[in-house]
């Protein structure tokens, strides 16, 4: 097992906030549901309850995943896929630290079945930066999403970009990791992805429009292959946007509070 | 009273300038016969219009070279005996085609020189034919009033013989004014701004650089028409005499005291003459019938799309906000509004946009006056490239077509403009509607004479801003328009795209060097679709303030659209600014 040197820097404690300038320790109250993901709250568990000794920690936020009938062609191409219609399984707008809408906006939307979970991701972004295309590169560099499946002992994590390339890792735990964790990106997730690209890559100025990844997971490559309807899945999503090559704004979803995807019937 | 024949012609109400006038005020002389030759550079009323030299080159689409004339009066002139020459960039060795026949006013007359072995597309019928094999990329090219051979290299003007001279290209080594024009490409012609209009002796401000769109005496011709001539600046008062020093005495051994100094007079300056009434506007095909209002005030909204859809309606989240924001503006007072463009998120396939474009214009509906559109990369075939292939009118662009365009403006062309005049004569308003992802030959003429028309206010809608060239035709407009508010020509451009509110020149707080950068171009991109930046949706509106002819610009917002149902009419303090009908800035931001 080797560190991964991007996904580690982006490890789960950073992704719930960090990256937006907060901390987990700092963890502020419950951010709303996104708009679109309201219905969705009522699936959210029992809270933890609150001790006198620890940070109150605010209850889950499931994002009920509907499910459709497989399988999706994964190419981008939202013509006539009518199962990314509605507003169920949207996180909406991103929210950045402060807990308001991200700038640019950028949502998430998750639907299951056939084994596979499935992604569409929108980012609105003025000015396209992409350069890495090898599997596992350093692609936090580049515009990128950032997902993160499962809590404690072991987070899947996969990163995929604007120009589709998918850098994924296993993570544990590490005390002596200055990240906290350490990640095995021999792992794979298998995902299937696919782009597309409004604006032009890598021209600053030119007043691009958005990015969109549509793409598939093995929901067994996550850990859950006897996935069903009511199934829970920690689940956080992170993006920066990156301009001038630097992050000009970050938002998510998931972080704060914490993220479930609830597998719908 | 309207007149909807191909071209529209609008009288306005107390014209009493003749041609004379406002063929001075668009730098347009006196026809041939008044003022037939100016200074010693000899420049006439002919003037080249158009250089080509890539015909004939592999990969290009004209199969000859060809140089373009045109008749800047409004008096036919007789070519005979008349020619055209050609040398090298550097030569002194000139090439010789004979011309013949008149050229009527308003009319090109196409020379068709050398062919060569690429190309694929025949010239128009050229008026007259010659053999000469011109540089595609620089070179020296005279109209001349007779068929001597000239031998100059540099130093050519000035010339009496030479009626009109382009040196193009940035090696040509004689030129009129500063320079020659931008070297050229297989793909470019040199063209004389204002659709051949504009003369001003210099061949590197005249020209820019463009699509190769060959004109001959059959083209649609064009008028260097416009309205009156600005009054006469008055002239300087008399400078004052300057008061006498009175010396005081010397004194004796003493110390010399200094008299007084005089304190010069100061001379009052003349008043600045008033400007001239309209003349006869009229606005290249196709336009929209002139419309007379008691002042001008209208409405801009933009990029009313949904993040993603499939072949839905929109949700419900932007669905309140189109509907607000029409809601908003019928409470404005605005006798139109105008929308920069995408209406839709979809892909390709015919009919996959429709429910959308249904969606706007039930919003839309909301607001009683007329609506004018033009389209955005979102009404093309195919989002991803930004563009449609040029005259394309197939799939998504014909259903914005048909479900919004046809239905607010009663015509098919995505390219158009609307004149509106004020019901006392005072002043005149043109609305340019730039297709930039339509982009084709026939627009860019279209735009040229368009922009040639002389208005008292200009302004352009175009999707995207002047930076977003993803577009086809955004920088060649550009090259058009930028020209244009240079000579003082262009108001304010109006553009979306970029999902955000932007003030002219890039100006904070909505967006950064990411947005426009233009000095007379604003960003309305918050209509709905997903936010880039600024802090909600909205649009704005445009008044033309009576009392000082300034044209203020506001944005309103909701107070807090993503909470829900909106109605966005709180005033942005951030975004109000105003500009003359010349396009420079005006520091008075109160609104009318």
């Amino acid at each position: 097992m080797r560190s991964l040197d991007g996904l580690a820097l982006l490890g789960l404690g950073v992704l719930l906030g960090g990256a937006c300038g907060r901390t987990p320790s700092a963890r502020a109250a419950p951010v709303a549901p996104a708009p679109g993901a309201s219905a969705s709250a009522a699936l959210a568990p029992s809270a933890v309850a609150p001790t006198a000794n620890r940070p109150v920690i605010a209850d889950p936020v499931a994002l009920e995943v509907p499910r459709v009938a497989g399988p999706v062609v994964i190419d981008a191409e939202l013509e006539g896929k009518k199962i990314w219609e509605g507003d169920t399984g949207t996180t909406g707008n991103f929210k950045d630290s402060a807990g308001q809408g991200m700038v640019p906006y950028t949502e998430a939307k998750a639907r299951w079945g056939d084994g596979k979970l499935y992604l569409m991701l929108y980012a609105g972004d003025l000015d396209l930066q992409g350069k890495v295309r090898a599997h596992d590169g350093p692609v936090e560099r580049d515009d990128a999403f950032h997902l993160e499946f499962g809590r404690g002992d072991e987070v899947r994590v996969i990163s995929v970009s604007v120009l589709g390339t998918v850098a994924d890792a296993l993570c544990r735990p590490s005390p002596t990791d200055p990240t906290g964790r350490s990640c095995d990106r021999s792992w794979e997730s298998h995902a299937r992805v696919a782009v597309d690209r409004d604006g032009t890559l890598n021209k600053i100025g030119d007043n691009d429009e958005e990015w969109v990844i549509e793409m598939a997971v093995p929901l067994a490559a996550l850990g859950f292959a006897d996935a069903h309807a009511g199934t829970r899945i920690p689940f956080s999503i992170h993006r920066c946007e990156i301009g001038h090559g630097s992050s000009r704004g970050c938002g998510g979803w998931g972080g704060e509070p914490l993220g479930e995807l609830a597998l719908a019937p | 009273m309207f007149m909807t024949s191909r071209r529209h012609k609008q009288t306005v109400a107390g014209l009493a300038m003749g041609f004379v006038a406002f063929a001075s005020a668009t730098g347009c002389e006196a026809p041939e016969g008044l003022d037939t030759r100016r200074g010693a550079l000899g420049s006439t009323n002919l003037v080249i219009s158009q250089i080509y030299g890539g015909g004939g080159n592999s990969g290009t689409k004209y199969k000859n070279d060809f140089i373009e004339i045109f008749n800047r009066t409004t008096a036919a002139v007789s070519l005979s005996g008349w020619s055209v020459q050609y040398a090298s960039a550097t030569g002194a060795s000139w090439s010789i085609t004979a011309l013949s026949g008149t050229i009527q006013p308003g009319h090109y007359y196409l020379v068709e020189e050398a062919a060569g072995t690429g190309g694929t597309t025949n010239l128009p019928t050229p008026d007259a034919t010659g053999t000469i094999s011109m540089s595609l990329s620089s070179g020296k090219v005279a109209l001349v009033r007779d068929t001597t051979a000239l031998s100059c290299s540099t130093g050519c003007l000035p010339n009496a013989n030479i009626a009109d001279f382009v040196g193009y290209g940035s090696s040509a080594d004689s030129f009129e004014g500063s320079g020659p024009t931008a070297t050229l490409t297989n793909t470019t012609s040199a063209l004389r701004a204002g659709a051949g209009c504009t003369d001003t002796d210099n061949n590197a401000a005249d020209f820019a650089t463009g699509t190769v769109a060959p004109r001959n005496s059959a083209s649609p011709t064009n008028a260097c028409g416009g309205t009156g001539t600005g009054g006469t600046t008055g002239t300087g008062g008399t400078t004052g005499t300057g008061g006498t020093a009175t010396g005081g005495t010397t004194g004796t051994g003493g110390t010399s005291t200094g008299g007084t100094t005089g304190t010069g007079g100061t001379g009052t300056g003349g008043t600045t003459g008033t400007g001239g009434t309209g003349g006869t506007i009229v606005l290249p095909s196709p336009t929209l019938a002139a419309v007379h209002v008691a002042n001008l005030s209208f409405g801009v909204v933009g990029d009313t799309r949904p993040s993603s859809s499939t072949t839905g309606h929109y949700p419900a989240s932007v669905d309140n906000i189109v509907n607000g924001i029409f809601t908003g503006l019928q409470t404005q007072n605005v006798s139109f509004v105008v929308g920069t463009g995408d209406y839709a998120y979809s892909s390709s396939s015919a009919g996959s946009a429709v429910p959308q474009y249904d969606d706007y214009m039930a919003a839309r509906a909301k607001f009683s006056g007329k609506f004018l559109p033009t389209m955005g990369n979102h009404e093309c075939n195919g989002f991803t490239d930004s563009n449609c292939p040029p005259g394309s009118f197939t799939g998504m662009t014909q259903d914005y077509v048909n479900t919004i365009l046809s239905p607010s403006t009663s015509q098919t062309s995505p390219w158009f403009s609307a004149l509106y005049l004020a019901n006392d004569g005072s002043w005149s308003a043109k609305l340019v509607f730039v297709a930039a992802n339509a982009w084709n030959t026939a627009q860019q003429t279209w735009l040229q004479a368009t922009l040639a028309v002389k208005t008292t206010y200009t302004f352009i809608v175009r999707h995207e801003p002047a930076n977003a060239n993803t577009a086809p035709g955004t920088t060649p407009s550009e090259n058009l328009i930028s020209p244009a508010f240079t000579a003082g020509n262009i108001t304010l451009s109006l553009t979306g795209h970029t999902h955000l509110i932007q003030l002219p020149g890039g100006t904070q707080p909505y967006g950064d060097s990411f947005g426009s950068t233009k000095a007379y171009e604003i960003i309305i991109g918050c209509g709905g679709a997903p936010l880039d930046a600024g802090p909600d949706y909205g649009y704005a509106v445009v008044t033309r303030r009576v009392s000082d002819g300034a044209i203020v610009t506001q944005a309103y917002q909701s107070a807090n659209a993503s909470a829900g149902a909106i109605v966005p009419n709180v005033a942005d303090a951030n975004f109000r600014f105003a500009v003359n009908a010349n396009g420079s800035s005006n520091a008075n931001t109160t609104l009318p």
